[in-house]
C-alpha cells in the first residue's frame, strides 16, 4: 500500500467507515467527525502502524492528510 | 520467466512471501477476471494472512476502480465458494459484501471467521457489530460488542470498540441489567477516558450515565450545591486525582504537617459530598511520581516527595475507613503498569492527557473492578479447565506420571503457582470447579494420587469431568449451585473452548489468558475479577456451606417427610436489628442478592445508614445455623415508617440469600416482623414486590403470609396490604429461637 492508502485504512478502521476515501485534501473541514479527539487517535494508530513517535510540533502541525504524507515522507 | 498468474498457481503455500505475492498480485491484477483468479490462489497461498495483508489487497483493487465493476462483482461472487475454504477469503469476501450493500451476507462471512476464535483476529469482531448494526440485528450486535470488550486492552482497540458502543447506545442500554450515574471529577482531559469506562462496565453489564464537569472546574461541582453535578445525583463519585494536585515540594520542611493538611482537603471534600447526596465516592489514592530531581532522597528522606505521597497514602486507607470512602489503589496500579510508561510528556504538554492514552485501559480495569464490587456484583465463582491449566500436559494420554505440576518442571511450577493462587481465593470466599473435557476417574486421578498437586478433591463445589461441551456443563453447574452464571469465571488455555463459552454464555466472564502457564496468574490478577470491598466472616465459610449443601441434598432424599427433614436439620435462627458489625454482609446481600428478594433495592452504604439511623425504622437480620454448618447471615427485612402515616410500616427491603431456600426461613422471618410491629403499635404493614427478570420464586410472596393485594403501580409493581391485628404467625417450629 502507498502511504496515502494505508493512511485511508487507519481513517477507515478509525471512523469505521470502510468505504471512506480520503486524499492530501481531506481536513476537518471536509470530514467533519475529523475532532480533536479523532486526531489524538488517528495519531496513535499512525505510531503504531509506522512504528514511530510524532515530536509535539509536528503534531501541532496536523491540519490536513497532506501535513500527515509530509511528515511520513519526511521519516521515511 | 512464467507469467506471474502462472507464478502463482504453481506455487506452494509458504513458498512466496507476502511482498513477492503482491508485487505478483500487482502484475497479474487489474482485469476482472484475472484478478478473481488471482485472489483465489493467492487466498491458498496465504490462508492465514494478517488482516493487514487482506487490506492491501482490497487498497489494490479498489485502485484497478474494480470495486464497483459489475464483472469483478459477478466472477467474485462465482468463485465465493472457493475463496471461502480459507480465512483471508472469508475476510475478503465478508469486506466485498459489506461494500457491495449485503451486510447479513457480511455478518454471515465474519461469523464464520469469528468462529475460529483465534485472538489475533479479533479485530473482525468489530467488524460484525458494524454489519450487524447496519443489519438492524442490535442486540447481537452488543453481545458482540460485549466480546469484543474483553478480549484485549489495546488503547486503539478499545476506543473503536467504544465508538460503537456510543452508537448503539439505545440498544446496549436495554441489554444491561443494571445502570449506575457516575460523576467524574477529574482537573484534566477526560475524552479519552470516559468513553473506555463506559465500555468496560457494559462488558459486565452495567449501563453508565455520566456526568463530567468541564476541564478545570471540579472544585467549584463540589463547592456548589446547585451544580449540575448534584443535580445530576450521581450514585458513583469518581475524585480521580494525581500527584500534582498534591502541590508537594521535592523536600517538605515539616513532612507531618505537609501530610495532615492535604489529606484535610480530600476529607473535607468527602463530607461535603456525603451530606448532600448519598452516593458511594472512590478516591484515587497519589501514584509516587516516577520522576523526582532529588533521586534516592525523595523516599530516603522523610522530608522527601515520595515520602511525604506515601504518608498521605497511609493516612487516606485508614480515613476511607472512618468516612465509608472506597480507596482506588492508583498507585498500585501506575506502578504494575510501569511508571516510566505510565505518563506521556507529549499528551501531558499538549493534550493535559495523563495517564497515556495506552495506560488508561489498566486505569479503567481497576475503576471498573471497585465499581463492580460497590454494586455488589463481584464474581463468586471460578471454573477452572484441567488439562494444561491445572496441570502441564493430558491426563487421558500422559498419565499420572506424565502430566506436570510442580519442581523440578519450570512448566509444572507454573501450574502450581496457579493452583497456589486458586487456593489462595478459595481460602477468601470464592468458590472453586472444575470443568474439563475427560473422563471422570482420569479427571480425578491427580487429585487422589498425585504427590505434586496443591488443590484437593474437597477444594471444588462442582466437579465436571465428562464429554459434553462447556457451555451446558456450565449452565448445570449455574443450576445445581443455584447462582447466576454473571458470576462466573472460566479459566480454560484453549483459545477454541473459551470462544465457544464467550459466544454461548456472553454473561460467563472468560479473560484471554493464552496458552503458555506462565502467564496465567498473572492475566487472572490483573482483571479484579474478585476484588471486593469489603470480607465477612460468612466469605471464609462459604466454600464448606456449598460442599455440605450436597450432604443436605442426601439428607432431604432419605428423610421421609418435608418434616422429618426440617426437624433433622436442627435450625437455629439468631437475629437482631442491622449494626456496624453486620453492615459489611447486609451491604453484600442487598448488593447481589437477586431471587429472593421482593423489592431489589440496591442501598449502598451511605443510604443505608440514613434509614438505621431513623429511630422509627425497623431493620433486621437473621443469621441460620444447622447441624451441618452456619450459614450465616442470610436474611434481612427492612421496615420504614410510611411518611403519611405513621403507624404504618413500609416493606422497603425483604430478602434472603438462596441457600436457604426452603427451610420455612421466611415464616420464621414474617413471624419476628409481625410481632415488632405489634409492639410498636404499627397498625398496617405494606409489602411492595418489583418484579425483574429473577425474582419471580417471591411473586406469591405476601399472598402465602396473608396479605391482600391492593392496587399496584403502574410500571407492574404490586402493592399488599396486611393489618397487623389480622396477621397470623406461620409455621417454622422447626427453627429454634434462641432469644
Amino acid at each position: 500500500m502507498n502511504p496515502l492508502q494505508k493512511l485511508q485504512a487507519i481513517f477507515r478502521e478509525y471512523f469505521d467507515d470502510p468505504a471512506l476515501v480520503i486524499g492530501p485534501e481531506t481536513s476537518p473541514a471536509n470530514l467533519p467527525q475529523w475532532d480533536s479527539v479523532a486526531l489524538v487517535h488517528i495519531v496513535l494508530a499512525i505510531e503504531e502502524a509506522y512504528d514511530l513517535r510524532f515530536t509535539m510540533d509536528e503534531v501541532a502541525g496536523i491540519h490536513c492528510v497532506a501535513d500527515l504524507l509530509v511528515i511520513l515522507e519526511a521519516r521515511a | 520467466m512464467d507469467a506471474p498468474a502462472d507464478f502463482l498457481t504453481t506455487s506452494r503455500p509458504g513458498d512466496l512471501g507476502p511482498e513477492t505475492s503482491l508485487w505478483l498480485f500487482n502484475q497479474c491484477g487489474g482485469e476482472a477476471k484475472e484478478t478473481t483468479d488471482a485472489l483465489v490462489e493467492l487466498c491458498r497461498l496465504h490462508s492465514g494472512a494478517e488482516r493487514e495483508f487482506a487490506m492491501a489487497l482490497l487498497a489494490k483493487c479498489e485502485s484497478w476502480d474494480l470495486m464497483d465493476n459489475p464483472v469483478f462483482q459477478a466472477t467474485f461472487q462465482a468463485q465465493r465458494a472457493l475463496l471461502e475454504k480459507t480465512d483471508l477469503g472469508l475476510f475478503l469476501s465478508a469486506q466485498c459484501s459489506e461494500r457491495w450493500g449485503d451486510p447479513a451476507e457480511a455478518a454471515r462471512s465474519y461469523q464464520l471467521l469469528d468462529r475460529e476464535g483465534v485472538p489475533s483476529k479479533d479485530s473482525v469482531l468489530l467488524d460484525l457489530v458494524r454489519v450487524l448494526a447496519t443489519g438492524g440485528r442490535y442486540e447481537e450486535a452488543c453481545e458482540t460488542l460485549r466480546r469484543a470488550a474483553s478480549c484485549t486492552r489495546d488503547f486503539g482497540y478499545l476506543s473503536r470498540a467504544a465508538r460503537q458502543l456510543l452508537r448503539l447506545e439505545k440498544h446496549a442500554r436495554r441489554v444491561c441489567a443494571r445502570t449506575v450515574r457516575i460523576g467524574l471529577l477529574y482537573p484534566y482531559t477526560t475524552d479519552l477516558w470516559v468513553p473506555l469506562l463506559r465500555l468496560g462496565l457494559f462488558r459486565e453489564g452495567i449501563w453508565a450515565e455520566f456526568q463530567v464537569p468541564p476541564y478545570g472546574t471540579h472544585h467549584q461541582a463540589i463547592l456548589d450545591p446547585g451544580s449540575p453535578f448534584f443535580a445530576f445525583d450521581p450514585e458513583v463519585v469518581i475524585l480521580a486525582s494525581t500527584w500534582r494536585e498534591l502541590n508537594l515540594p521535592p523536600f517538605s520542611e515539616d513532612p507531618a504537617k505537609a501530610a495532615f493538611e492535604r489529606i484535610e482537603a480530600l476529607v473535607e471534600h468527602w463530607k461535603v459530598i456525603q451530606a448532600r447526596i448519598p452516593a458511594r465516592i472512590i478516591q484515587h489514592n497519589f501514584e509516587v511520581p516516577a520522576l523526582d530531581p532529588n533521586g534516592h532522597l525523595g523516599e530516603a528522606m522523610a522530608e522527601g516527595r515520595a515520602s511525604v505521597v506515601r504518608k498521605i497514602n497511609d493516612l487516606l486507607w485508614l480515613q476511607s475507613q472512618t468516612h465509608h470512602v472506597t480507596i482506588l489503589n492508583f498507585d498500585q496500579i501506575a506502578s504494575t503498569y510501569g511508571k516510566r510508561s505510565w505518563a506521556d510528556a507529549g499528551a501531558w504538554f499538549s493534550a493535559k492527557q495523563y495517564p497515556a492514552p495506552s495506560a488508561l485501559p489498566a486505569l479503567v480495569e481497576g475503576q471498573v473492578a471497585r465499581i463492580r464490587a460497590g454494586l455488589g456484583l463481584t464474581k463468586k465463582v471460578l471454573v477452572l479447565d484441567l488439562d494444561n491449566t491445572l496441570w502441564g500436559g493430558v491426563i487421558g494420554e500422559d498419565g499420572l506420571m506424565g502430566i506436570q505440576i510442580g519442581p523440578p518442571s519450570a512448566t509444572g511450577e507454573a501450574h502450581l503457582a496457579l493452583q497456589r493462587y486458586v487456593g489462595q481465593l478459595k481460602k477468601r470466599g470464592i468458590l472453586l470447579a472444575v470443568c474439563s473435557k475427560n473422563n471422570e476417574t482420569d479427571a480425578r486421578a491427580p487429585f487422589l494420587e498425585h504427590e505434586g498437586m496443591h488443590l484437593r478433591l474437597d477444594d471444588f463445589v462442582a466437579f465436571k469431568a465428562n464429554w459434553l461441551d462447556k457451555p451446558s456443563n456450565l449452565r448445570a453447574m449455574a443450576m445445581d449451585l443455584n447462582l447466576g452464571l454473571d458470576s462466573f469465571v472460566f479459566l480454560d488455555d484453549s483459545p477454541t473452548e473459551r470462544a465457544f463459552v464467550r459466544r454461548e454464555l456472553p454473561q460467563v466472564a472468560v479473560p484471554d489468558i493464552g496458552s503458555d502457564p506462565v502467564r496465567y496468574v498473572e492475566i487472572l490478577d490483573s482483571k479484579g475479577y474478585f476484588d471486593a470491598d469489603s470480607l465477612s466472616p460468612e466469605d471464609l465459610e462459604r466454600s464448606k456451606t456449598y460442599l455440605n449443601n450436597a450432604q443436605r441434598q442426601a439428607m432431604r432424599t432419605s428423610a421421609g417427610s418435608l418434616d422429618d427433614f426440617l426437624k433433622g436439620l436442627e435450625m437455629v435462627c439468631e437475629h437482631g436489628p442491622i449494626d456496624d458489625h453486620v453492615l459489611p454482609r447486609v451491604l453484600q446481600l442487598l448488593g447481589k442478592t437477586n431471587q429472593f428478594n421482593l423489592t431489589s433495592r440496591r442501598h449502598g452504604e451511605a443510604q443505608l445508614r440514613r434509614i438505621l439511623a431513623d429511630p422509627a425504622a425497623w431493620t433486621h437480620f437473621f443469621r441460620l445455623k444447622d447441624k451441618f454448618d452456619d450459614n450465616g447471615l442470610v436474611g434481612i427485612v427492612i421496615a420504614v415508617p410510611s411518611i403519611d402515616h405513621p403507624s404504618t410500616w413500609e416493606l422497603d427491603s425483604w430478602l434472603m440469600s438462596c441457600r436457604v431456600i426452603g427451610r420455612q426461613l421466611e415464616n420464621f422471618m414474617f413471624n419476628t416482623l409481625l410481632e415488632a410491629a405489634k409492639s410498636r403499635g404499627i397498625a398496617t404493614l405494606h409489602g411492595l414486590f418489583s418484579p425483574t427478570s429473577k425474582n419471580s420464586l417471591v411473586e406469591h410472596h405476601y399472598q402465602a403470609l396473608g396479605f391482600i393485594e391492593a392496587e399496584g403501580e403502574p410500571d407492574g409493581r404490586r402493592r399488599f396490604v396486611l393489618s397487623t391485628a389480622e396477621g397470623v404467625s406461620r409455621p417454622a417450629a422447626f427453627i429454634l429461637d434462641p432469644r
